[in-house]
């Protein structure tokens, strides 16, 4: 009997020890994924509740003229718990993610998994008119960070645990897993691939299950019906998402106008979010449905419309971007995701508006139908995101029979919006600071190597004393045709290419008679030993050199041969982009 | 309307073979109107297009024109001067080599004869069959922008520590304005030292337009 149990158990117990050994460390993430999606989804939920309950709280205070004040007090009390409590730098918190994942092997401070979560839930709950769904993300992959530090992975399994709190996140927020998935892996993973996606896909699943458990099946948003968009209405789709892509542009732009508006007042970080504030205050006066993270709005659009005259709709558009700008712009804690939904809303209203004294009411979509694609051309604009933005109305309406409406919408406005910005709002802080660097890519590559690993082994020092009979001595020890010449606390005085002096060599008298010290090249631009392979690649082309000696401080280091690069490159290379 | 290449000229605006921009062509990463062969570049786009790229081409260095110069050695001696005197010791008659150079202001034949003593002090110029070679330690490129050479006959020859032990009796003092026309002027002047008819000329203290005619005469690597 035992010996037949044991006979089943060691086959078993050897394929669990193959599947270690070949994934090394693979399997450890499954479990701490769905930890992650438990605490970033419970994260999600806990923000959503707390920021409603809030707004709720100060509704009636909010439809009076505190309003004026209101908005500029939430900015400021959550500015200042972000900036000066905490420590941290302002503004929404996705860029930061993707650098910790780009650049700093997926660590967060631990104390960012409270910074946004909270600063959001005062700013937003008062009237800022800003999403949660960025400070979630952040929260989220702070979450996955810690996790991964707790459990001892690697830099690489910890960027995926930061992309699990991220969907999970964004799951939780929504009720929506794919769509946390499609965010994920669009925004923040920085690799795709079979073993980075499921761990991922688990946690937004599991997040997506609590926010059932919690809140019932309901998605965030209620659409009345299956979203019926056909294929009649792909000429007009096509012609939303360009209006899409032009309003992801206004947006994107005027976010960044608020910003140097902000910049230029010399404010300081908590005093601009609270001044700004007030402006948002004066647009609440005017039209409080503009405050907010602007849900119940989005849920009018989408139920039949938002109702009122289409100037009316025009002014609360107008004053919807005006204030995001300025909440955005500020650098008080909010997202640009919620703003994107709403103000895709409002252009799908608009836009049915519009169109519907021209088409006949039986061939026309409803009203909300026209919301919901424009949400997701929103997304895809400003966030250049379509997967998530398709993802998410199609997740939102329960139903997949709009797809090809949808797709058209949200992949022209990307087309249209890429024309105008390059890169995302959320990107473009990266590129601007050279941050944005996906592993296995040549930027990154570069980035990563130091010129202190690629020293030539085999370099013979000269000193300036020395004659060029000398010279010709130490030559005699070496293949190489260049020489550093060095004074005796061992610091780097000038080069000597062994080429241009070969004539005079071959004259024993004359060699006897002139001193390194006359022919060498004395300015000499040395390479820093901590430089990146980038830069040191970029003085190489400036110079047009082919060796470049390398100091730290004052002392010699070695040679650094570009012909030697190459190879320290591929090697490099095949690390970065290896499938384990 | 800007300028347009063809292949050819768009390989060599970019500094990269013609093939390479062929491949770059067929593979569409590179802007162009028609189709191969005749396919045609406008150089604007060209321009953005690299620059965007931050393709570079690789830095020629330029060439010392004072390098190409046949007469370079004759030149030197012709900005120079040729004299002869009689000295007491090597430093002296550095001092002297010195002297007879035209148009060097005070503050310079006193920071050179300093320079050029402190090379003389580390290792001895001279070569031997009589011959010495002062220099300043690193090619004054401060006080001198075209070589010249002070040619000193000495009346009686002079112990200089030369590697061969004899006494020296014509000085040549270099000045050069880099490294690079330095190392030219050694090569010059190691050519000429080689010449047994020079170096026999040499001993006899010749005037200076004999001198300069014998140097012109004498060709690079004839």
């Amino acid at each position: 009997m035992a010996e037949s149990r044991w006979s089943h158990a060691a086959p078993l117990r050897r394929v669990l020890e193959l599947l270690e050994a070949r994934e090394e460390g693979w399997t450890r993430i499954f479990p701490t994924a769905v930890l992650v999606g438990l605490l970033a989804g419970a994260l999600a939920l806990g923000l959503h509740a707390g920021t409603h309950g809030l707004q709720e709280l100060l509704a009636p205070w909010l439809e009076g003229p505190a309003v004026l004040a209101l908005p500029a007090l939430g900015a400021l009390a959550g500015s200042w718990v972000v900036v000066r409590l905490l420590k941290e730098p302002p503004g929404h918190g996705v860029p930061e993610v993707v650098r910790a994942v780009c650049r700093e092997g997926g660590r967060m401070h631990p104390r960012s998994i409270v910074s946004r979560w909270l600063g959001s839930l005062l700013h937003v709950g008062a009237g800022g008119s800003a999403g949660l769904e960025g400070p979630i993300v952040h929260s989220g992959a702070a979450v996955g960070a810690f996790v991964g530090e707790r459990f001892h992975l690697d830099e690489r399994r910890r960027g995926v645990l930061v992309a699990c709190g991220v969907a999970a996140g964004i799951a939780g927020i929504f009720n929506a897993p794919l769509t946390g998935l499609a965010f994920s892996m669009e925004i923040v993973l920085a690799e795709v691939s079979a073993l980075s996606l499921a761990p991922v896909a688990l946690a937004a699943a599991v997040a997506a299950g609590l926010a059932r458990a919690a809140q019932g099946d309901s998605p965030a948003f209620e659409a009345p019906m299956e979203l019926s968009l056909g294929t009649a209405d792909l000429v007009l789709c096509l012609v939303l998402g360009v209006a899409c892509g032009l309003v992801g542009v206004a947006l994107t732009r005027g976010v960044r106008a608020g910003h140097t508006l902000g910049e230029r007042l010399y404010l300081g970080r908590v005093g601009t979010p609270a001044v700004f504030g007030l402006g948002v205050g004066l647009v609440g006066l005017l039209e409080l449905r503009a405050l907010g993270d602007g849900y119940p709005l989005i849920q009018d659009a989408i139920g039949d419309g938002v109702s009122g005259p289409a100037l009316a709709l025009l002014g609360l558009f107008t004053l919807k971007l005006a204030a995001s700008s300025l909440s955005l712009g500020s650098g008080a804690p909010g997202g640009v995701f919620a703003p994107s939904l709403v103000l895709g809303a409002l252009t799908g209203v608009l836009f049915h508006r519009a169109v519907a004294p021209w088409v006949p009411v039986a061939e026309l979509a409803p009203v909300g139908s026209f919301a919901l694609a424009g949400m997701g051309g929103l997304i895809a604009a400003t966030l250049q995101a379509p997967l998530t933005g398709i993802l998410l109305v199609m997740e939102v309406t329960g139903g997949y029979g709009a797809s090809l409406a949808l797709m058209a919408t949200s992949v022209t406005a990307l087309l249209v919006a890429r024309r105008f910005e390059p890169h995302s709002i959320y990107m473009r802080v990266l590129q601007e600071a050279g941050d944005l660097l996906r592993p296995g890519t040549d930027q990154r590559i570069l980035a990563d190597i130091r010129v202190r690993e690629c020293l030539d082994g085999e370099v013979v020092p000269i000193r300036e004393g020395m004659t060029l009979a000398d010279l010709v001595r130490a030559a005699r020890r070496t293949t190489r045709n260049h020489f550093p010449v060095l004074d005796a606390d061992e610091g780097l005085v000038g080069m000597l290419e062994l080429s241009s002096v070969r004539e005079l060599m071959l004259d024993p008298e004359l060699a006897r008679v002139t001193l390194v010290g006359t022919v060498m090249e004395d300015t000499v631009a040395a390479l820093p030993a901590d430089a990146d392979l980038a830069s040191a690649l970029a003085r190489f082309d400036e110079l047009g050199a082919w060796v470049l000696p390398v100091t730290e401080g004052s002392r010699f280091l070695g040679l650094v041969s570009k012909s030697t690069l190459f190879g320290i490159y591929r090697n490099e290379l095949r690390m970065q982009t290896s499938d384990a | 309307m800007g300028d347009w290449f063809d292949l050819a000229g768009a390989a060599r605006f970019l500094g990269t073979p013609e093939e390479t921009v062929t491949r770059w062509v067929r593979q569409g990463l590179l802007p162009c109107r028609g189709s191969l062969p005749q396919v045609r570049f406008e150089q604007a786009t060209l321009e953005r297009w690299s620059r965007e790229r931050g393709l570079r081409r690789s830095a020629s260095r330029a060439a010392d024109p004072q390098l190409d110069d046949h007469d370079l050695l004759a030149g030197a001696v012709a900005r120079g001067a040729v004299g002869r005197v009689r000295a007491a010791d090597a430093a002296a008659a550095i001092e002297a080599a010195l002297a007879q150079l035209p148009e060097l202001p005070d503050e310079a034949r006193s920071d050179l004869l300093e320079e050029v003593l402190g090379r003389e002090r580390m290792a001895s110029t001279g070569l031997g069959h009589g011959f010495a070679i002062p220099h300043p330690r690193r090619p004054p490129g401060r006080w001198i922008d075209q070589p010249a050479v002070s040619v000193l006959f000495l009346e009686e020859p002079l112990d200089w520590a030369a590697l061969d032990g004899e006494p020296v009796h014509t000085v040549l003092l270099l000045l050069s304005p880099s490294v690079s026309v330095h190392l030219e002027l050694l090569a010059r002047v190691s050519m000429v030292l080689h010449d047994e008819a020079i170096r026999a000329l040499l001993t006899e203290a010749p005037e200076a337009e004999r001198l300069l005619a014998l140097l012109r005469d004498m060709r690079r690597d004839a």
